[in-house]
C-alpha cells in the first residue's frame, strides 16, 4: 500500500513516563476516533504504562512467570531478572513524571489536575483506546527479558509480535512516532 | 427546524474526550439522522469540525448559548 494514501498510523512508546504515555495516548484515541487504524507497540519502560498495578509486597512481584505464556523461553532465565522486575514501575498510576517529579509525587498532582480539569485519567484512556480498536503490541524480546505474561499481567489484550511487524507497519503508515 | 435523534453532552470534559464521545456516538447513527453534541471546550468546535472534515459528514448548524457552550448539530 502506498504510504501517502494510506490510513493507518503506528506509534511506539519506549518511555515509561506519564507525560510520555498520555501524549502517545491522547494522540492514538484522536487518531482512532477520527477513522485512522492505530498499532500501538510497547517496548522496554513502555510496557509498565499498561501492566495491571501490583503491590510490591505480593508474590507475584517477586517471581518469574515460569508458565508456557507466548514469548516466554523460562530455561535462559538469569537471577537479575528479579531486579529488573522488582525496580520497574508497574502501572499507569505509578509512573514517574519525566520532568519536575518532585521527589516521587509529581504523578498524583498531575492527575489531580487533570480530574479538576475535566481530563480522562491513564486507565480511563486505555480503556477508550481498546474500545476505539486500537491494535497493541509488544515487542517479543521485551517479553522475555522482562519475564512477563502477557495473557495475565497486562491491563489491555495485546499481541506479541518482533521487530519485522515494526518494520511492515511503519512501511504502511503515513504516521509513525516515537514516544 | 431538524430534530435530532440523539444528542449527547461533552460539557466539564477535556480533549481528547469530545471526540473519542463523538465517535462513539457516530457509530451507532444510521445514515441521515442527526446528531446533537454539546460542549464548553475551548477547542470543542474547532475538534467536531476537524472530525466531520475526517469521516466526510456535514455540519448542519452551530449555536453559542450561555456559558461558553456550543451546540452542533451534524448529519451522519
Amino acid at each position: 500500500m502506498n504510504q501517502e494514501n494510506s490510513n493507518k498510523a503506528t506509534l511506539l512508546l519506549i518511555s515509561g513516563e506519564l507525560d510520555k504515555a498520555i501524549a502517545a495516548f491522547e494522540i492514538a484515541c484522536a487518531m482512532a476516533a477520527m477513522g485512522t487504524q492505530v498499532n500501538m507497540w510497547f517496548i522496554i519502560y513502555g510496557i509498565n504504562v499498561i501492566k495491571k498495578p501490583v503491590s510490591f509486597f505480593s508474590r507475584k512481584k517477586w517471581t518469574l512467570s515460569k508458565n508456557s505464556s507466548p514469548g516466554r523461553n523460562p530455561r535462559t532465565d538469569v537471577s537479575l531478572q528479579h531486579f529488573v522486575k522488582l525496580l520497574n514501575h508497574d502501572g499507569p498510576d505509578n509512573v514517574p513524571l519525566s520532568q519536575l517529579n518532585y521527589f516521587g509525587i509529581g504523578t498524583r498532582l498531575i492527575n489531580y489536575i487533570m480530574r479538576k480539569k475535566g481530563s480522562p485519567n491513564m486507565f480511563r484512556l486505555i480503556e477508550h483506546a481498546q474500545e476505539l480498536g486500537v491494535v497493541f503490541k509488544i515487542c517479543q524480546p521485551c517479553i522475555d527479558v522482562l519475564a512477563l505474561d502477557v495473557e495475565n499481567d497486562l491491563l489491555v489484550k495485546a499481541e506479541m509480535a518482533g521487530v519485522s511487524t515494526y518494520v511492515m507497519d511503519t512501511k504502511t503508515s503515513y504516521y509513525n512516532a516515537v514516544f | 427546524m431538524h430534530v435530532p435523534y440523539a444528542s449527547i453532552s461533552v460539557t466539564g470534559q477535556c480533549c481528547p474526550l469530545p471526540l473519542i464521545e463523538l465517535a462513539k456516538a457516530a457509530k451507532k447513527m444510521q445514515p441521515g439522522q442527526i446528531l446533537k453534541i454539546t460542549g464548553d471546550d475551548p477547542i470543542f468546535e474547532v475538534s467536531v469540525r476537524d472530525f466531520c472534515q475526517a469521516q466526510q459528514l456535514e455540519i448542519i448548524s452551530v449555536e453559542n448559548s450561555s456559558e461558553n457552550q456550543v451546540s452542533i448539530l451534524i448529519q451522519c
